[in-house]
């Protein structure tokens, strides 16, 4: 659409000269899609460096087949090796590509980011959205459309969604590593607290409960703060505990 | 897979909804249709069971890929 009706805005003004596309495996098959992006950048100034493999050759970004939920180390592989095949800043059209090779470090640019005229370094070297984040960007996209477009409210937050949490910037890394978003933490307190099912550690003083909402125990050590709960720990796993009344 | 009963972390931890201290016990932890009896701490009245951190991402987190690779 933007290669057939224009770009909407000027272009930044300190674009480099080249920049290598990287191609969504996604658009492997999709050429049109290829020559489009290569002429959107074309208009803006670039330069455009094309990598080893792209196009119908293109390689993932590590996101694909969701492999970095199931193998994160090979995904992370997969993005150092395609980082590294350029020092060009690269211009990626999708979304995940784009955050999958920033997570790394690498200077990635989404192509609406040149068409919205975000400054180049800014756009290029900020990082994608953590596990939490992205999952609450959706959830307020969802609110913004249905307000905006469709004159629509979404319901207002009940039960679990009402707990404040207070987590440090360690512990949110660690939780982005295990893919525990703040929601799964917000159910395991809310059911912990409703049904008093949750182990006191005597010594510290502080709770650990679990809780399984679907497929996943989560495990949520944490302790009462000025309207907050204040988490130290969590963790998860995939096994199912029998927890038969002791006979 | 079993806690530490002479680990003395394991000795303060108590049940919250029937405030009694855990005790060591079986408790069963089943995946993909295999099950097994672990020993763990426990609340001797309601069966509440406490994973400990390093089980779950360790000992745990290994067997869940081996089922899951079979």
């Amino acid at each position: 659409m933007l290669d057939g009706l224009g770009l909407p805005k000027d272009p930044p003004s300190a674009v480099p000269e080249v920049a290598a596309v990287h191609d969504a495996c996604s658009t492997r098959h999709e050429r049109q899609i290829h020559d489009s992006v290569r002429r959107i950048l074309g208009r803006v100034g670039l330069e455009i460096e094309e990598l080893p493999l792209s196009r119908e050759h293109t390689e993932c970004c590590g996101y694909g087949g969701l492999m970095f939920f199931a193998n994160p180390d090979l995904a992370k592989s997969v993005i150092q090796r395609r980082m590294e095949e350029s020092p060009a800043d690269y211009i990626a059209y999708c979304a995940m590509c784009r955050d999958y090779l920033a997570s790394r470090g690498k200077r990635t640019l989404h192509l609406l980011d040149l068409v919205l005229g975000a400054p180049w370094d800014e756009a290029a070297q900020r990082r994608g959205p953590g596990y939490t984040q992205r999952h609450e960007n959706r959830a307020h996209l969802k609110s913004r459309l249905l307000k905006e477009l469709w004159g629509e409210g979404m319901a207002e937050k009940t039960g679990h969604e009402l707990i404040n949490l207070n987590i440090s910037a360690d512990l949110q890394e660690i939780l982005e590593q295990r893919l525990i978003l703040a929601e799964d933490i917000q159910q395991v307190i809310a059911y912990a607290e409703k049904t008093g099912r949750k182990l006191l550690n005597r010594q510290t003083g502080r709770f650990l409960a679990h809780h399984k909402p679907a497929g996943v125990t989560y495990w949520v050590e944490y302790s009462l703060g000025e309207g907050e709960f204040i988490i130290h720990q969590a963790y998860c796993h995939r096994m199912e505990i029998v927890e038969d009344r002791a006979q | 897979m079993s806690c530490d009963p002479t680990n003395p972390s394991d000795a303060i931890w108590w049940c919250g909804k029937c405030d009694v201290a855990l005790e060591m016990g079986k408790v069963n932890i089943g995946y993909l249709g295999s099950m097994f009896p672990v020993d763990l701490l426990r609340c001797p009245k309601c069966g509440q069971a406490f994973i400990p951190e390093e089980l779950a991402m360790g000992k745990i987190a290994e067997v869940e890929k081996l089922l899951e690779d079979k």
